[in-house]
């Protein structure tokens, strides 16, 4: 294969595979929503030069990105067998309790989104979850109490501003 | 056997994590080595080394590379998409060793001819990922990734790869398919990635820890690597020591340790031994007599198990193996990608019978289903995950059988974390 050839293939392909950063980028969007929205995916599409369902469709495939709108604070329940066996259910149970909400929805008021997912790699802290881009270790209900209090009190500042 | 700082050298203090100190503690020396020598001489090193794969699949590095195909431009990937419940070394080597696996890389892609490289990390590492792109720059703005590597006139670029969250992205056919922003489809193989890969180029895909072995092995020699631990499979391994255990970590062994070793390594059994998982979701789950069991690729082999990623997972008397049946079963249909029909319709017939075991409604057929659902899976999935989970269930039914026909129709457990 010659290099007129490799450029030519260069042009065939306008960064498709710059797709999971632009997700990325979209749902890390200030003012933060956990989410990628209809119009965001559509833009995506149109700078990639794909059709809107292809990127539905790879969007659809990966876990960490929703289309529905979360909360300000997506909490990600590690329920692997060592977080399992170490008392994420005791972790779950609590956040559930606490929060009035089930894995995969998000309380009334737009703060949390509650999800479960299958290893954080940190297993070694077991229980663990991460909140947003943050991983907490070593849970029990007490210490996930002090993470919600701290959360909630960052956003009563921030709504302050 | 006795513990080993091979790798674990360059993961304490700032030795890994400052390119300087890095360079002091004998970094780059291998890179330096592999520079003066014929790619084909690089990879014969590290045939002559024995390294095998330690993703999981145990494959030897050398011969992997020998098969690239060179009449075209040729990627290097380094696989960081660490989502193997149980596993945690890749992360803790990126954390505390992101210039020994960068040595590493530059060292792979000399050897195979690969000008542009990509770490593919999950997403579930954004601090990680951060502190690897950081630690990308500094090796460009110091000469050793980039342009003219070190004056030899090799160029070599590293661009790093965000993940989406998806366990079957760890094999490399889907790996690469997400890496060109496709869905994380495993493919058939062949034709393999070294043959056709990214862009249909030949692609070689290397684990994080294998290309951490690889600066040693150039540095060191191929003798000296061969000679630690297990002659077939030797080299030093990073093994990942979770669950009941008083210390639970990463701990470095040659190649070979027994299980009971590594227990006693992390402090010892909090409560008292019942059961190990290892090598990861898909890895055998034993009794107590894997305690004497050998943890290398040939000696997992020998005993119909498998090394996996070298995660082990150990559980005291107060877990429930018919819980621990339930979220293994949960895992792979929840991680299941749901392409081809057994693996998708197998992974939810097993989370239901599994789940209707571990809740008190389950018959004792199932335990049968169960085993001629996986068997069915084992023959006709498109991917090693269908295929992987054969060992996990078979094994967690032949060490637990008593305790999980007894806990037919027992109602203690609710089954709380549902989709």
């Amino acid at each position: 294969m010659g290099a007129a050839n490799d450029v030519e293939s260069q042009n065939e392909r306008p960064r498709r595979e710059e797709i999971l950063r632009l997700f990325h980028d979209a749902q890390n969007a200030e003012p933060l929503q956990n989410y990628v929205a209809s119009n965001r995916l559509a833009e995506i599409a149109r700078e990639l030069e794909i059709p809107l369902a292809e990127a539905e469709g790879v969007i659809s495939f990966y876990r960490h990105f929703s289309r529905r709108s979360r909360g300000r604070y997506v909490i990600r329940v590690c329920d692997s067998l060592s977080c399992r066996i170490l008392g994420s259910l005791d972790v779950y149970r609590y956040l559930r309790h606490r929060l009035g909400i089930k894995r995969g929805q998000t309380t009334a008021d737009g703060m949390y989104t509650l999800e479960v997912v299958n290893c954080l790699g940190s297993c070694d802290t077991a229980p663990n979850f991460m909140v947003n881009d943050t991983l907490y270790t070593n849970l029990d209900a007490t210490k996930t109490e002090e993470i919600l209090g701290a959360l909630e009190r960052e956003a009563q500042k921030e709504a302050q501003k | 056997m006795k513990h080993v700082e091979y790798l674990t050298r360059y993961t304490s203090g700032s030795v890994g994590t400052n390119i300087e100190d890095y360079t002091n503690a004998g970094g780059f020396v291998g890179l330096q080595r592999a520079l003066g020598l014929t790619p084909q001489e690089v990879v014969e090193t590290v045939i002559d080394a024995q390294l095998k794969g330690r993703g999981g699949a145990g494959f030897s590095t050398g011969k992997k590379w020998s098969t690239v195909r060179r009449d075209s431009e040729v990627y290097l990937v380094c696989n960081a998409d660490e989502g193997e419940p149980g596993t945690f070394k890749d992360r803790f080597l990126m954390e505390h060793a992101p210039y020994l696996i960068l040595e590493g890389m530059a060292i792979a892609a000399f050897a195979v001819g690969a000008r542009k490289g990509y770490i593919y990390i999950r997403s579930e590492y954004p601090q990680v990922s951060a502190q690897l792109q950081r630690a990308i720059d500094k090796s460009v703005s110091t000469g050793v990734l980039g342009e003219d590597i070190l004056g030899s006139g090799f160029d070599f670029d590293v661009g790093l790869m965000i993940g989406g969250g998806s366990y079957v992205v760890g094999d490399e056919t889907a790996l690469l398919n997400s890496l060109m922003g496709n869905r994380g489809y495993p493919t058939l193989k062949p034709p393999y990635p070294t043959d056709q890969g990214l862009w249909d180029k030949p692609t070689v895909i290397n684990n994080v820890e294998t290309l951490a072995c690889v600066p040693l092995i150039l540095s060191q020699g191929a003798e000296w690597f061969r000679n630690i631990g297990n002659p077939q499979s030797p080299g030093p391994k990073l093994y990942c020591l979770s669950g009941h255990v008083n210390t639970p970590g990463v701990y470095e062994f040659p190649m070979g340790v027994e299980v009971k070793r590594l227990i006693e390594a992390s402090g010892g059994v909090n409560g008292r031994f019942k059961a190990v998982q290892i090598g990861g979701t898909a890895g055998p789950v034993y009794d107590e007599r894997a305690l004497d069991y050998r943890l290398d690729f040939a000696s997992m082999k020998s005993v119909g198990g498998s090394l996996g990623s070298g995660a082990v997972v150990v559980m005291n008397t107060s877990v429930n193996m018919a819980h621990v049946l339930e979220v293994v079963m949960r895992f792979f249909s929840e991680e299941s990608c749901g392409q081809c029909f057994a693996c998708r319709y197998g992974t939810r017939q097993l989370e239901h019978m599994a789940n209707e075991i571990a809740t008190g409604t389950g018959r004792e057929e199932f335990l049968r289903l169960m085993r001629e659902t996986s068997e069915v899976m084992y023959h006709s999935s498109l991917c090693p995950f269908g295929q992987s989970l054969d060992l996990a269930l078979t094994t967690l039914l032949d060490s637990f059988a008593d305790e999980l026909r007894a806990h037919i129709g027992q109602q203690d457990y609710v089954r709380e974390v549902t989709a």
